[in-house]
């Protein structure tokens, strides 16, 4: 499992929790991976996006103004299980290694 | 880098390497995400986002990227190659017919397949300035017309030694004239609207038919009488070509 798979994880298990709109979703992640780029970030929620798993609806905040908001989608939930269960087979290999 | 600057950059890149429709969405992401960021954030912007080219690049798809860049290198280098070929008549005369139809024709036909017209999707107006910068060039090319039929016409008292050189001068600023405006219309059409490659097609057929005459006059000899009226004709058919084209490519 490589890194942009674990973002992409992040990013659809935000999103399973509630929509969102683009720059909370970026600060989110962004705080977890602090060595990852927002740029490089938006390119995943982009290419998920793009395959299907979330899509794009303008919405009101509370305090008002129309943003993006990201929803996931059928395929998204789909996505979401299958990496969940790769980073579940990961993270039981390295307990098995005694990395904790 | 501030917010406006930044954006500015990462939208010239993004129109470039992503094209105009998906360049669009991205860049109304962008304006989004740097207009919530607090302004004391401001410093750390290249830190937190990346370059703007280098963002653009994570975007790009580069397969289509490359797509793109081989078409626009190649509608490039024909109507550059015919301007050369114009410029450079004095020194190389050219009699060869893929030597200039071959660019014409390659030139072409890339630029109405990459920009066909998509009948499909909703009609929005004609891009601003595109009518004029066509009516230019067409504007550009009758006058060198009329200037080259006044002197063979001998409308003008001039001297014959100088008809050769005024010939030349005109038929190079027409098809430099052509020229740019091909090559402005060729980036247009990528970053703003398809339809304005049919300032590329212009241009390309203004250059291959200065390119024509100008091989005709380096070409012809004190026996020729009717080179004109056979010559005229195959202007006349590549003058034909060239405006379907431009038409096709503004449906």
């Amino acid at each position: 499992m490589l890194k942009k798979d674990l973002i992409e994880l992040c990013l659809l298990q935000l999103l399973t929790m509630e929509d969102q709109y683009g720059y909370v979703i970026l600060n989110r992640i962004h705080h977890s991976f602090p060595g990852t780029q927002e740029s490089a970030i938006y390119a995943l929620l982009r290419g998920l996006c793009k395959a299907g798993c979330t899509e794009q609806y303008e919405g009101h905040t509370s305090d008002g103004p129309t943003r993006k908001y990201y929803r996931i989608t059928a395929a998204g939930r789909a996505r979401h299980g299958q990496l969940l269960e790769e980073w579940r087979r990961l993270r039981d290999g390295l307990t098995a290694l005694g990395i904790e | 880098m501030d917010k406006q600057t930044y954006l500015n950059r990462f939208s010239r890149a993004a129109y470039w390497q992503l094209g105009r429709l998906e360049a669009a969405e991205v860049v109304a992401d962008y304006a989004e995400l740097l207009e919530q960021r607090p302004p004391e954030r401001d410093n750390t912007l290249v830190q937190d986002l990346g370059k703007p080219k280098a963002a653009v690049r994570l975007l790009t798809e580069q397969k289509s990227y490359r797509r793109w860049l081989w078409a626009f290198g190649i509608m490039g280098c024909c109507l550059l190659l015919l301007e050369a070929l114009v410029l450079g008549a004095q020194y190389v005369y050219n009699q060869h017919l893929l030597a200039d139809y071959g660019p014409f024709a390659v030139g072409m036909i890339v630029a109405l397949v990459r920009f066909r017209p998509q009948f499909h999707s909703p009609k929005a107006p004609l891009p601003r300035g595109l009518l004029w910068a066509l009516a230019g060039v067409l504007t550009c090319c009758t006058a060198a017309g009329v200037m080259l039929a006044s002197l063979f016409n001998g409308a003008w008292d001039w001297p014959l030694e100088s008809y050769g050189p005024t010939a030349r001068l005109v038929l190079c600023v027409s098809s430099t004239v052509a020229t740019a405006a091909g090559m402005f219309g060729a980036v247009r059409a990528r970053v703003a609207d398809r339809r304005w490659a049919a300032l590329y097609v212009l241009g390309l057929t203004t250059a291959m038919i200065s390119l024509q005459i100008m091989t005709a006059l380096m070409g012809l000899s004190a026996t020729d009488t009717h080179w004109l009226q056979q010559e005229g004709v195959r202007w006349a058919v590549l003058g034909g070509i060239g405006l379907v084209g431009t038409g096709v490519v503004l449906c």
